[in-house]
C-alpha cells in the first residue's frame, strides 16, 4: 500500500485533498430538512452495515432460541408426558375413589338414618344377565345370616330380593327381573298395583285400570300389601303411560341404578323389621312413604 | 501547434514573495474589480486567479505543488466570494494538478500553446464546477454553453498577456 502511494503520490495527493474538500462542502451544505449533506451521506454508508449487523444478531438469537435452546427439549416433553399420564391415571383411580366413598357414605347415612334396622352392607360381585333373568351376586351369603326374600336396597331404591343362598353368597332377584313382582303405590295418587320386571332395563306397572289416572314422572313406593317389601321404599319413576286391554300398558324406570350395582345394602330382619323403623325413619331419610 | 516536450525539461524558480503576492493580487482584483469599475459583462468572464494557478503550475511543473496551490488559491477565491467553501476550491485544484502534469509534456512557452491550454484549462474548470454544483447543491448549470465559450477565449487571451508579464519574474533552474 505504501509502495503504491509512493509511486503515485501526486494523484493519491491529487485524491485525498479533492475528497477532503468534497466533505468538507458536504459537511456546510444542507439539504430542504436542515441536516447536511454529510450526515446523510455517513447515514447512508453505514445504514447497510447496521441492517446487516443487526439481522446476523436478529438471526444468531433467532437460530439460538429455536434450536439451541431447544436441545434437551424433546427429552424434556418426554417426561413430562409421562408425568401427565400417572397423573391422569391417578386422577382416575382418585375419582373412582370418591365415587366409591359418595356410594358408601350414601349406604352408611341410610344406615345410620335407620339404626335399629339390621341393614348388612354387601359388595355385589358377579352379575347373570341371560335372557329375560336379571340377577347378581354379593358377597353376603348364609354365614351373614342371609335367607331368601329378604330385602336387597340401595340409598337410590329397591334393588330386589335375595332368592337363593350359599355359605358366602347370595343371588338377588333384580326388579327387572321377568319373575320380578313388586307391590306398589303411586306416591300422590295412592294408585295400588304391581311392579313387574320386563327383562330388559325397565318394568312394567301392572293392573292399573284405564279409567284411572296415571302421571308420566309419578313416583312409586312399595305399598307394603305384598308381605315382603316394607312400605315407603323407593321402586321407580313412570316413564309412559297408555291405555290397553285390559289394563294401562305403563312403563316404569327403576330408581335404582341396577346397571351399576357396586355395594348394596340386605335387609336382613325378618320383613316386618324395617317397616316400624322405616315409618319412624322415613322423615329423616327422605325415603318416601 | 503543440510541440513535443524538449529534451530538457525548464522548471523555472521564482522569487519567494512572488507566488503569494501573485496570488493575493489576483484574488483581490478578481473580486474587487467589479464592485469598482461597474459590472461589466466582460469582467465577470475573468478569472484571474485561474490564470494565476495555470501559470504557476505549468511553471513548476510538480503535480503536488500544482495541486496545493490550486487548492489554496479557490479557497481563497470561495471565501471572498461568500459561497461554499471547495466549490472553486476543488476545480482549481484539479486544474493546478493537470497544469502541473502536462506541463512536463507539452511546450508551455509559446504564446499559440498557452492560448489553447488556457481555452481548455478553462473549460476544466468550468465543467468541474458545474458538476459538484449539480452533485451536491442540485443547482441547474450548464457544462457547455455560449457564456462558457466567451469566458474561455476572454480568459485564453488575457492568459497570453498576463503569462508574458509574469515571465518576467521567473528564473530558470
Amino acid at each position: 500500500m505504501r509502495a503504491v502511494l509512493t509511486a503515485h503520490r501526486h494523484s493519491s495527493l491529487l485524491v485525498a485533498v479533492l475528497l477532503a474538500q468534497l466533505f468538507f462542502l458536504a459537511y456546510q451544505i444542507k439539504t430542504s430538512d436542515n441536516v447536511s449533506l454529510l450526515r446523510v451521506w455517513v447515514v447512508a454508508a453505514l445504514a447497510p452495515a447496521e441492517k446487516g449487523l443487526h439481522s446476523l444478531v436478529d438471526g444468531g438469537a433467532t437460530f439460538y432460541e429455536d434450536y439451541l435452546a431447544l436441545r434437551g427439549v424433546r427429552q424434556e416433553n418426554r417426561a413430562l408426558q409421562k408425568e401427565l399420564e400417572e397423573a391422569r391415571l391417578q386422577l382416575q383411580q382418585l375419582s373412582a375413589g370418591a365415587r366409591e366413598s359418595e356410594r358408601l357414605q350414601a349406604l352408611l347415612d341410610l344406615k345410620q338414618a335407620n339404626p335399629t334396622a339390621p341393614l348388612l352392607a354387601a359388595r355385589v360381585i358377579g352379575a347373570n344377565p341371560a335372557g329375560a333373568s336379571r340377577t347378581v351376586r354379593i358377597d353376603r351369603g348364609e354365614d351373614d345370616g342371609l335367607q331368601p326374600n329378604m330385602i336387597v336396597l340401595t340409598p337410590d331404591g329397591v334393588v330386589g330380593k335375595i332368592i337363593a343362598v350359599a355359605g358366602g353368597s347370595a343371588e338377588v332377584q333384580l326388579v327387572t327381573d321377568s319373575k320380578s313382582g313388586v307391590g306398589v303405590e303411586v306416591v300422590d295418587t295412592a294408585l295400588l298395583g304391581v311392579v313387574i320386571g320386563h327383562g330388559d332395563s325397565t318394568c312394567r306397572l301392572e293392573y292399573v285400570p284405564n279409567e284411572e289416572t296415571v302421571s308420566e314422572g309419578a313416583e312409586l313406593v312399595t305399598s307394603g300389601q305384598d308381605q315382603l317389601f316394607p312400605r315407603g321404599l323407593r321402586v321407580g319413576r313412570i316413564v309412559t303411560a297408555r291405555p290397553d286391554k285390559p289394563f294401562q300398558e305403563i312403563v316404569v324406570e327403576p330408581a335404582a341404578r341396577l346397571s351399576r350395582l357396586d355395594h348394596v345394602l340386605v335387609l336382613a330382619g325378618p320383613p316386618g323389621s324395617w317397616t316400624t323403623t322405616a315409618q319412624a325413619g322415613a322423615s329423616r331419610t327422605g325415603v318416601s312413604r | 501547434m503543440i510541440v513535443a516536450a524538449k529534451t530538457h525539461t525548464e522548471v523555472y524558480r521564482f522569487r519567494p514573495w512572488l507566488i503569494p503576492a501573485a496570488v493575493a493580487l489576483a484574488v483581490y482584483l478578481q473580486t474587487t474589480l467589479p464592485r469598482y469599475l461597474g459590472f461589466h459583462p466582460l469582467l465577470a468572464l475573468f478569472d484571474l486567479a485561474l490564470l494565476v494557478v495555470v501559470y504557476f503550475g505549468i511553471s513548476r511543473r510538480n503535480p503536488s505543488t500544482g495541486l496545493l496551490l490550486g487548492l489554496a488559491v479557490g479557497v481563497i477565491q470561495d471565501v471572498l466570494s461568500f459561497q461554499y467553501i471547495g466549490l472553486y476550491g476543488m476545480a482549481k485544484t484539479l486544474v493546478g494538478f493537470v497544469a502541473s502534469s502536462l506541463s512536463g509534456r507539452i511546450d508551455t512557452d509559446r504564446p499559440h500553446s498557452r492560448l489553447i491550454l488556457v481555452f481548455l484549462f478553462y473549460y476544466l474548470h468550468q465543467f468541474t464546477y458545474a458538476l459538484v454544483q449539480r452533485l451536491l447543491l442540485a443547482e441547474a448549470a450548464d457544462f457547455f454553453s455560449l457564456r462558457v465559450l466567451e469566458g474561455a477565449l476572454v480568459n485564453a487571451l488575457a492568459g497570453v498577456l498576463v503569462f508574458l508579464l509574469l515571465d518576467r519574474f521567473r528564473q530558470s533552474t
